[in-house]
């Protein structure tokens, strides 16, 4: 049996996501895989939230569902107040590039592009102009002003992750996802991310959802998510607030 | 994807062979035409002495004046062919029955060197040739070292073959 | 950050590629432009300047031969006609004016010819164009009066720097090593203003000196003043014309009549030409079969590229998908990717070719007078830009719906 305790927030709280009934069933030629059962998860506004759990647990299915990157087979997802489980995928391309910044654990850089540009690119897609100021003041602010023509290849990995948080706080969302963040670092620089990816998150009034299996860097965030118990499908689970 | 470069490529051949054979195709069917049927270098109506390969009688009314040109066989007609004869007598059967006489007097071509006697260009007038629409007439010519008949059809133009 | 810097950074990430497939587009289309500029210029003008002689009363021989002589000042006539003949011609009702002409010699390669004066006063070498020396049209000086005069060509007289007043010795044939009449000098009393035509090549003095010329002979000095045996190359026929400018329609009575004569023809320019034409037209074909390949090839190569380019780009595809990128979007991005290669290969091509006219139009000035533009605009002008787009359109459209279809998650690098 599993057994969920939640503990809910103050109902004058505004959730950044709300997520009920989650089912995501793979189907392939000969099986049906279900690997996310999740009863409920949200997220208030201006929160940092870190959920843990080992490798293949579908942390990061979890992610892409709540970006609109995947529909769920089953539920409701709302993320900034709207419903997309049952946008089309333009609408949801869309509303993601208004609301939602995504940092990957490999920094998926464009590397024919320079730290500039890339951080540029965040803002392409969504509505309003290119704001070459504000990139400059993102990179500054990550500690890259002098590298900022520098292409992904010329920087090390710490110094390419940071160009990902910019390019992910550029368009301004309301949310950030991020996967794995400290996943290629080391130490010291795993550190360094969190701390600006939080000050960042802060300023800037963004919510910030991490996921990780990395304890150390869990253990910084006041909220965390044990997902063995979010996802009924791993084992019983408690969500700690 | 090398089937699909090798089937773009043949696509290429194709076109543009096509495009060749098609303008040849243009060019021989334009040589057929001329050549099925002798052109009448004054466009009148020709007619063949004996048979077409001999030689033609080219005729042409204007008004009540009617002009012949003795020209050469085949595709010839541009070359005239002196006949030596100072006029030609024409017996003419006309569509309501009625027979005519027309003579036709020699007229050189004097820039072409010709002489009454020796040449190729001959005229020959009457009334009835203003209203006439449909003739035949006969004749003989020495043409080519020999007496021949001379048929004529007009408009048609006469062709034994 | 605009979607033609993403383009244009796309581009810079295949950039041999892209250089490459520029390249043999801008060939191709250099090689049509220039293909078909100089058919449709060559048509027109070699037409065009036959217009300006109604016919050509010639030696028997090839009329191709004749017209080439008499109209463009290459080639030889393949003989002669008497002087008498011309005039029982003129006498035809249909024949306003017979210029005779004598052709044969030469002055640092370019044509003397013995003429009548009448050339330079009457003669149309174009409908409606006489020659003029009027300075303010470019030409010098008057038309010959006496025997030992000449005029120039334009072209002669700035390529060989002619002078009023400078005499020259002629050269009795058109090769290198034809005797020179060394003990005649002829002095250059005109210079004509340039015509656009092969006019402009040659050089004109008096019929008369051409029979007086030292060497030629007592049978041919006679001929000076012998009208019975003088002998000509040949005459250009003014022929009467009828309403709307159209040639008498007895011209076609006067050839056959003429042509029948054992030592004279008939020949008229315009019915001549396109039979040139006709006989070269498959060369012209030829080359635009080339062009069209060398297109087609491009546009296959870019294909291959675009494809290439886009199996290496998944991952960016993929990655711009995740920023909020539709699949519109990567589907525009990808197809007006090819369209711009296409269209700057088109535009450098559309260039370029003109350049080629521009450098082909010298050489063919030289060699035969006539001017070809560099500046003008043949058919195929019109419809490459929009033959391009659609090149474009094609080469690009399987390489859009591949990033169209493309899976995003697929083609990220791995998750935890």
């Amino acid at each position: 049996m599993l057994l969920v305790k939640v503990n809910i927030l103050s109902k004058d709280t505004n959730m950044i996501v709300e997520m009920k009934n989650i089912e995501m069933i793979y189907e392939t030629w000969s099986e049906k895989t279900k690997v996310l059962d999740i009863p409920l998860f949200d997220v208030n506004e201006g929160e940092q939230i870190a959920v843990f759990g080992p490798s293949g647990s579908g942390k990061s299915t979890l992610l892409h569902i709540m970006s609109g990157l995947l529909q769920p087979t089953r539920g409701s997802v709302k993320v900034c107040g709207e419903f997309i489980q049952d946008m089309g995928e333009a609408q949801r391309d869309h509303f993601r590039s208004k609301n939602i910044g995504y940092i990957f654990q490999t920094f998926n850089l464009l590397q024919g592009y320079t730290a500039m540009e890339n951080v540029l690119l965040g803002m392409t897609f969504s509505p309003g102009k290119s704001d070459h100021t504000i990139a400059k003041k993102l990179l500054e602010q990550v500690g890259l002003s002098e590298k900022i023509k520098r292409r992904p290849y010329q920087l090390s990995f710490g110094e390419q992750q940071r160009v990902s948080v910019a390019r992910a706080i550029a368009n301004r969302p309301k949310l950030i996802l991020a996967d794995e963040p400290t996943g290629s670092l080391d130490p010291h620089n795993s550190v360094e991310i969190i701390r600006i990816l939080k000050e960042i998150c802060k300023e800037y009034g963004c919510s910030l959802v991490i996921v990780s299996h990395n304890m150390d860097m869990v253990s910084q965030f006041e909220r965390t998510v044990d997902f063995k118990k979010l996802n009924r499908i791993l084992n019983t689970a408690e969500v700690h607030l | 994807m090398k089937k699909n470069i090798f089937i773009a490529a043949l696509a290429v051949v194709v076109i543009v062979l096509s495009f060749l054979l098609l303008t040849s195709k243009q060019d021989s069917q334009q040589k057929c035409e001329t050549e099925g049927k002798h052109k009448a270098y004054h466009e009148g109506s020709l007619n063949a002495i004996t048979q077409c390969e001999n030689g033609h009688f080219e005729i042409k009314i204007l008004d009540d004046k009617l002009e012949g040109w003795f020209v050469g066989g085949g595709s010839d007609t541009n070359r005239s062919v002196r006949v030596k004869a100072d006029k030609i007598a024409l017996s003419v059967f006309l569509p309501d029955g009625s027979n005519k006489e027309l003579f036709l007097t020699a007229s050189p071509l004097n820039l072409a060197g010709e002489k009454k006697g020796d040449c190729s260009h001959f005229e020959g007038s009457a009334d009835w040739l203003k209203e006439v629409k449909t003739f035949q007439a006969v004749g003989k010519i020495y043409f080519k070292d020999k007496w021949q008949p001379l048929i004529i059809q007009y408009p048609e133009g006469y062709d034994r073959d | 950050m605009s979607f033609w810097r993403i383009i244009f950074n796309s581009i810079r990430q295949h950039i041999g590629s892209s250089i490459l497939a520029v390249v043999s587009i801008w060939l191709g289309v250099a090689m049509l432009i220039a293909v078909f500029s100089l058919r449709e210029q060559t048509h027109k003008t070699f037409t065009e300047i036959g217009t300006g002689v109604d016919a050509v009363l010639g030696p028997k021989g090839s009329p191709l031969q004749i017209v080439l002589n008499a109209v463009y000042h290459i080639e030889e006539m393949p003989g002669k006609i008497k002087w008498s003949y011309m005039k029982e011609v003129e006498k035809n009702p249909i024949v306003v004016e017979a210029i005779p002409f004598c052709t044969g010699h030469s002055y640092a390669g370019y044509r003397v010819n013995a003429i009548d004066r009448r050339f330079l006063t009457d003669f149309e070498y174009l409908p409606g164009h006489k020659f003029s020396f009027d300075e303010k049209e470019g030409g010098k000086g008057r038309p010959f009066n006496a025997a030992k005069e000449a005029v120039a060509g334009w072209e002669v007289a700035k390529k060989l720097h002619i002078k009023l007043g400078q005499t020259f010795n002629p050269v009795c044939g058109i090769k290198s090593g034809d005797p020179i009449h060394m003990n005649d000098f002829i002095v250059f009393v005109g210079i004509l203003a340039p015509t656009g035509t092969p006019h402009d090549r040659a050089i004109y003095f008096p019929l008369t000196t051409f029979y007086g010329l030292e060497g030629h002979g007592a049978a041919t000095a006679k001929m000076a003043n012998d009208e019975k045996n003088r002998e000509i190359s040949g005459a250009y026929l003014k022929l009467k014309r009828i309403r709307n400018g159209a040639m008498h329609p007895g011209v076609q009575d006067l050839k056959f009549n003429i042509d029948q004569s054992a030592d004279a023809q008939l020949v008229v320019p315009r019915e001549v030409l396109p039979r040139l034409f006709s006989i070269i037209g498959w060369v012209d074909y030829v080359f635009i079969a080339v062009s069209i390949m060398v297109l087609v090839l491009a546009g296959m190569f870019l294909f291959v590229a675009l494809l290439s380019a886009l199996r290496q780009r998944r991952r960016d595809m993929a990655i711009m998908r995740c920023l909020g990128a539709t699949r519109k979007t990567v589907f525009g991005l990808v197809l007006s990717e090819a369209l711009i290669i296409c269209i700057i290969g088109g535009v450098l091509g559309l260039i370029f070719g003109h350049i080629l006219v521009g450098i082909g139009a010298e050489q063919m000035k030289s060699e035969t007078g006539i001017q070809f533009s560099a500046f003008y605009i043949s058919s195929i002008d019109y419809l490459l830009l929009p033959s391009l787009f659609i090149i474009g359109m094609l080469t690009g459209l399987i390489p859009a719906i591949q990033a169209y279809r493309m899976g995003v998650l697929k083609n990220l690098l791995p998750v935890s």
